[in-house]
């Protein structure tokens, strides 16, 4: 593995991952449920809050999104129908003057009578109409019907004219006329087909913009106005200027359809500004509305938001370290009562090692009582039933057979008071072929009873050993009860002891039964793991290695399935930071053997 | 001392006084079948003298065998007590087992110990090591108490449904000077009273007269 | 009870031999077996009436040589002798079909009772 891809293993987040979840196993130090808390505390907030910063990142992004989108569309449909409702106007006004161009003759034109009424008529229908003229080719006001004096005016040299000559039609921007009030002009140009050309000149006033953006319905904060596209304002504004002011910053990017920029205003507010040109003429009508007005849904939702998940995450954080606490509290507390349990259990285990020895002992001490028991019965028989009192030898035989048999009962019940004595000795210096042997010694009868052959290979001079012998026994006990489950009626169990080297002995225990699997070996020093189908707690190993691991040692075992089992346990010769126990005399007795 | 080590102790003890026992008992038997030997070879040609010496020593011996047989049976069943941390036991057989394993304590006390059992069983869901260990503290501590030639009467008693109590009491005892406990549930409250009862010895005077001792049991714990 | 074929089985040489002799004393006609192969055998050759059987024994446990026994002879009483911590095979060696059981060390007055309890019911009692 290259050193690139060591670095990424070494550093990589799952890896990072996989270790906040691991928690130190040994004990329940507080240490331990600290880190514990530290994890999950760590993973808890991770998981909640990155999503939440995410949704709430998400959310932000779309409310924006959106509630521009509610400002924005319906700005834009405003601006729109604004803009076709001026065009409309204009177009109908423009109409309206192209009929009259179109439909009287240059005489009734001509004639100021008539065009008078039409004039009136033309004021009567239509709204706005301030004067109407008729100018023909040459540039000069031939008639004119209105308040100002315009007749006899040349306006051949004015841009306009040429612009209606070329066009056919000339809307102008707003100015302000003769009598100082905004109006616009429209000129038609008609060319009959005699090659006659005329050019019917109307004026109107630009009330009608006023209504058409006071229509608008606007807020008192916004503002709407026309604007040309040297950016001479071509209404009032409210905050802008008046009609015809100047106002340079007004005009926008070329848009015909409606378009909404930000910018900042003459004010230096942020503004949002709805615009858009007119095909056929040089306004522009635009829109105004200040941003924070728009905006303050967005920005009370905005601060809402934050606020939601200012008070979340804090929320949070609470709760998950407490909760934590609270957890590591309870996982403390079960571990204790369990490890409490465990080594209640692992005592009670003990304890039952050693009754069970002794009830071995009761058994065993059964038969020589029987044996005496028949004999003193045969004396009696002999005595009661026999006319003759039978000689002595009759009787030299039971007697002496009781004595024997009673020399077998002391044996056992001698043994039994060795072990009962010890019980209470904990670490003391121990011949470990001698504590063997005194276990084998309980399992004989067994081995007898099942023809199982016991082999021991005791190493001669083996260096004693500092530790408690009550457990020492119950691990061999244990152990060599496995074995004798494990062979087979005939079968073979043995025991080696060695040194293995200056700190440590070793004592092997061999059976050639049914042995283990691999899977089998990988659990078999775990708790409650047996083999034994509805029998047995499964815990006798498990407990036999927390003993040997607590005695300061270690235990294996190799095993091959239809050959065999041999456990190896090694035990130091002293035990770590432990001075030995009181022995009071009966070192003696060890040494000395029973 | 660390319980455990107090209750492998309490074991270790037991099983020596059946040991020394049965010791006895076979000390006994060897006698007996000693002396017949030795009238066998060493006496007179004619045994039939000794016909009634015999019976009496042949049944003798019978007798000690039972006690051994029974002696072995009881180390068997007090051996097993271990077994189960939790299992129903009757309260009387249990009582009977620790007077009948404690009287060799009682005897070299010149004390001696009964049980009165009533004819109804008192069965206790328990730890049933712990109650013999209990029962068996509060007889030491008695004994230690009690005078020479007294006796010593341990009897279990059903006040309720519910309740299950032993009362040791020295003879004669005035039982307004009774001392009680609370019941076990607990292992930890075990260990509590394990303990109270050794303690028992510092809070009474000894020689100070008559004393009863009442444990209360509550049948079912769980 | 005079001439009953009595066979004794337990490994335990001075208890059987001895109780052989008691019975003897009382006029049975009492016979040993040291092992359950032997006992069979026995049992095949000398058709004994009745078998006192011990449970704990090696090699052919007295339970299995109880199963053979009523396989063959299923008429034939078995009692059962028990010690301390086999009671359990005694009520199981009942449960296999053995007449009765006794724990020794045992009283030879309570065994010829059962005998004869278990004779009587081979006999005339249930089939």
């Amino acid at each position: 593995m290259n050193l690139k891809d060591s670095i990424k293993e070494r550093f990589s987040p799952k890896r990072w991952f996989a270790g906040l979840l691991e928690i130190p196993e040994e004990g329940t130090s507080p240490a331990r449920y600290k880190v514990l808390r530290r994890n999950i505390s760590l993973l808890m907030l991770m998981i909640t809050i990155i999503p939440l910063s995410l949704m709430a990142f998400i959310n932000y992004h779309q409310y924006q999104a959106a509630l521009k989108d509610e400002i924005v569309s319906p700005l834009r449909v405003l601006v729109n129908k604004t803009k076709h409702s001026f065009e409309l106007f204009l177009a109908g006004r423009l109409s309206t003057v192209r009929f009259i161009a179109s439909a009287y003759t240059y005489e009734q034109l001509a004639d100021e009578k008539q065009l008078n009424r039409v004039f009136r008529v033309l004021r009567q229908e239509f709204e706005g109409f301030v004067d109407l003229g008729l100018i023909d080719a040459n540039g000069v006001q031939i008639s004119y019907a209105g308040p100002y004096s315009l007749k006899g005016i040349n306006y051949s040299d004015q841009s306009w004219f040429e612009q209606v000559k070329v066009n056919g039609v000339y809307i102008s921007d707003v100015f302000l006329g003769h009598r100082r009030f905004p109006h616009i002009v429209i000129a038609v140009q008609h060319v009959t087909d005699a090659g006659e050309m005329w050019i019917v000149r109307a004026t109107l006033d630009t009330g009608r913009f006023d209504d058409l953006i006071a229509s608008m319905g606007l807020d008192p904060q916004s503002d709407a106005f026309l604007v040309n596209r040297n950016g001479v304002m071509q209404t009032n504004s409210k905050f802008y200027g008046k009609v015809l002011d100047s106002c340079q910053t007004c005009i926008p990017p070329v848009s015909f359809e409606p378009n909404i920029i930000e910018q900042k205003d003459s004010m230096g507010r942020d503004v949002l500004l709805a615009y858009s040109y007119f095909n056929r003429t040089d306004f522009i009508l635009m829109v105004v509305k200040p941003r924070a007005e728009i905006l303050r849904a967005w920005y009370t939702l905005k601060s809402e938001l934050l606020l939601v998940f200012c008070a979340s995450v804090v929320v949070i954080f609470l709760v998950v370290l407490r909760l934590t606490k609270v957890l590591a509290d309870r996982m403390m507390e079960s571990d204790t009562k369990r490890e409490l349990a465990y080594r209640e259990m692992q005592h009670s285990h003990k304890l039952s090692s050693i009754g069970r020895l002794a009830a071995g002992v009761a058994h065993e001490i059964n038969n020589p009582m029987a044996i005496i028991n028949e004999k003193a019965g045969l004396m009696k028989d002999l005595i009661e039933l026999r006319q003759d009192f039978p000689d002595k030898d009759k009787f030299l035989g039971p007697v002496r057979a009781i004595i024997q048999a009673v020399e077998r009962c002391r044996a056992i019940t001698h043994r039994l008071l060795g072990f009962a004595r010890r019980m209470e000795v904990e670490i003391e210096l121990l011949d470990l072929n001698e504590v063997v042997k005194e276990v084998v010694g309980f399992l004989e009868k067994e081995a007898v009873y099942r023809n199982i052959k016991l082999r021991l290979h005791l190493a001669e001079g083996l260096s004693r050993i500092a530790s408690d012998r009550g457990q020492i026994q119950q691990v061999f006990l244990n152990i060599l009860n496995n074995a004798f489950a494990a062979v087979a009626d005939g079968g073979m169990v043995s025991v080696a002891t060695f040194e293995k080297d200056i700190d440590t002995v070793g004592i092997t225990f061999h059976d050639d039964g049914h042995g283990m699997s691999e899977e089998t070996m990988k659990h078999i020093f775990e708790p409650f793991f047996t083999t034994k189908k509805g029998r047995g707690t499964g815990l006798g190993l498990s407990i036999t290695y927390g003993i040997v691991k607590k005695l300061g040692g270690d235990i294996e075992v190799q095993s091959k399935v239809g050959q065999g089992t041999r456990f190896t346990v090694y035990l130091p010769k002293k035990q770590p930071g432990e001075e030995l126990g009181k022995h009071d005399g009966r070192i003696e007795s060890v040494a000395g053997g029973r | 001392m660390k319980i455990e080590t107090r209750e492998a102790a309490f074991m270790g003890r037991i099983t020596a006084s059946v040991a020394h026992e049965m010791k006895n008992v076979l000390a006994i038997i060897k006698e007996s079948a000693g002396l017949m030997e030795d009238i066998l070879s060493l006496g007179e040609a004619d045994p039939a003298a000794h016909k009634e010496k015999f019976s009496r020593v042949i049944s003798n011996i019978g007798q000690q065998v039972g006690r051994g047989v029974d002696l072995a049976t009881r180390l068997n069943r007090f051996a097993h007590c271990p077994d189960e941390i939790v299992s129903s036991a009757d309260l009387n057989h249990v009582v009977d087992q620790i007077v009948v394993l404690s009287r060799r304590f009682a005897k070299s006390k010149q004390v001696s110990l009964e049980a009165g059992l009533p004819e109804k069983s008192v069965i206790l869901v328990t730890d049933p090591f712990r109650v013999h260990m209990l029962l068996f503290n509060c007889i030491s501590v008695l004994l230690d108490l009690a005078q020479a030639g007294t006796r010593l009467n341990v009897v279990p008693v059903q006040p309720d449904h519910e309740t299950a109590k032993v009362i040791f009491s020295s003879e004669g005892a005035d039982r307004n000077g009774k001392s009680s406990f609370g019941d076990p549930t607990g292992w930890e409250e075990w260990r509590g009273l394990i303990q109270a009862a050794e303690d028992l010895k510092a809070v009474i005077e000894p020689g100070a007269g008559p004393v009863v001792l009442e444990i209360l049991f509550r049948k079912d714990p769980r | 009870m005079e001439g009953l074929r009595v066979l004794l089985v337990d490994d335990e040489e001075d208890f059987v031999t001895t109780l052989a002799e008691r019975l003897r004393l009382r006029g049975m006609n009492a016979e040993t077996a040291g092992n359950g192969e032997a006992a069979l055998e026995r049992i095949a050759t000398a058709a004994p009436q009745v078998v006192i059987l011990d449970v704990m024994m090696p090699g052919l446990s007295g339970l299995d040589v109880l199963k053979r026994i009523k396989a063959d002879n299923p008429q034939l009483p078995v009692i059962l002798l028990t010690g301390i911590g086999s009671t359990k095979e005694g009520v199981e060696g009942m449960r296999l079909g053995a007449a009765d059981y006794l724990m020794k060390p045992l009283q030879i007055e309570e065994l010829i009772q059962k005998i004869s309890e278990a004779l009587g019911k081979a006999a005339g009692g249930d089939v």
